[in-house]
């Protein structure tokens, strides 16, 4: 005997919400982010209640490739996220202007207070393009650029910040390649930034002459 | 007792012949059973399973009826690794979406928390890694943003867009 089910078919859409939450509880924060949350009205609604969403205060990417596109999802998602506070990428892990995408967010967010983008090896003009919004933001507290091969060129671009940012308490430019020009645009800026506590410059190419520069705007 | 067999009813009236033991692996059996005292000679109905998903239900409790214990939740847990589907559970799962989900939605209903979890992890694997276009289409979802919202997102990737 056949039966002929009247029901409409079940699907995600149609799983009460705590099953949903099951479902995402097997997913990773970016998927959550940057995917699953703008799928459609449901779901959006759904992970807006999800208790993992609403704590979700750190996002963290380790060696997991970022294409453009994702860092642009990301980017999208972190702009109207109220509840992010730190953004940790590592190793490589942002291609292309992937960075620009970050930098563009920065100019309109409101809660990130640290922002960690390790060993990108970053353009200079990239970092440019970071400083520039930088300049204008007001709530970032912790800067951490590693490994990021910024030189003396970016570290001229950091410095420009620290001219004007009042916010930032905390720059960690570690393994940058900056030698003693560097510092020296560093100190010249230092000499007029009163928030700023904390600066690392732990393996650069400084030099006597270029702590001497340092030691000298403290 | 082993081999003692209860009777079971999906909506659509067949009755099952289970064997006890299988039966209680699901909670809400058990219970009917155990707490309810139910006659184990009456038939128990089930009246939010029908018999195809019933069916599959019953060949999932009986290979996994020797399972040993989950381990309980850890909160540290929680994102867990998603391959760890066994390749028996794998080939279980070829099925099509409507009754991957009716599947959910039974495992919940009837309790049996290792069918949960196996379930809800395969559709995360079908989730992960793609983006919220390829979701929409992996399971025909509409998107159904407002126009307004729908501007918002236009609106936001308007400055990459001129890059």
């Amino acid at each position: 005997m056949i039966f002929i089910s009247e029901q409409i078919s079940a699907s995600i859409l149609s799983l009460p919400t705590e099953l949903v939450y099951l479902i995402l509880d097997n997913l990773d924060d970016f998927t959550i982010l940057c995917s699953i949350r703008n799928v459609c009205t449901r779901l959006n609604q759904i992970i807006d209640t999800y208790p993992r969403y609403q704590t979700l205060t750190i996002l963290k990417f380790r060696s997991k490739h970022i294409g453009a596109l994702e860092a642009q999802h990301l980017a999208n998602a972190i702009r109207n996220n109220y509840v992010l506070t730190t953004l940790d990428v590592n190793y490589d892990s942002i291609e292309d202007n992937g960075t620009d995408h970050i930098a563009d967010v920065l100019r309109n967010n409101t809660t990130l207070t640290t922002l960690k983008l390790h060993s990108f090896y970053t353009a200079a003009l990239q970092i440019q393009h970071l400083a520039d919004t930088l300049r204008n933001n007001t709530t970032l507290t912790t800067l951490d650029l590693t490994y990021n091969g910024i030189g003396d060129h970016g570290a001229q671009h950091i410095a420009d910040v620290l001219r004007n940012n009042t916010t930032l308490t905390t720059l960690t430019l570690s393994n940058n390649d900056i030698n003693e020009h560097g510092a020296k645009q560093l100190s010249d800026a230092l000499r007029n930034n009163t928030t700023l506590t904390t600066l690392d410059l732990s393996f650069n190419l400084l030099e006597r002459r270029g702590t001497f520069y340092l030691a000298n705007a403290l | 007792m082993a081999g003692h067999k209860i009777k079971l009813q999906s909506n659509d009236g067949d009755i099952f012949d289970v064997e006890v033991e299988i039966a209680k692996l699901s909670i809400t059996i058990k219970t009917m059973l155990e707490d309810l005292s139910m006659n184990e000679e009456e038939i128990i109905p089930l009246p939010n399973i029908n018999s195809a998903i019933f069916k599959k239900v019953i060949q999932w409790t009986t290979h996994h009826k020797d399972d040993p214990p989950l381990p309980p939740e850890d909160d540290e847990n929680r994102e867990k690794n998603t391959n760890d589907i066994s390749s028996w559970d794998q080939e279980f799962l070829k099925v099509d979406q409507g009754t991957l989900f009716e599947l959910i939605l039974a495992a919940n209903y009837l309790d049996i928390k290792g069918l949960l979890d196996v379930t809800c992890t395969s559709v995360a694997n079908m989730i992960k890694g793609k983006t919220s276009e390829e979701i929409r289409q992996t399971f025909n979802i509409k998107n159904d943003f407002t126009p307004q919202e729908e501007e918002q997102i236009k609106k936001e990737n308007e400055w990459c867009e001129n890059k």
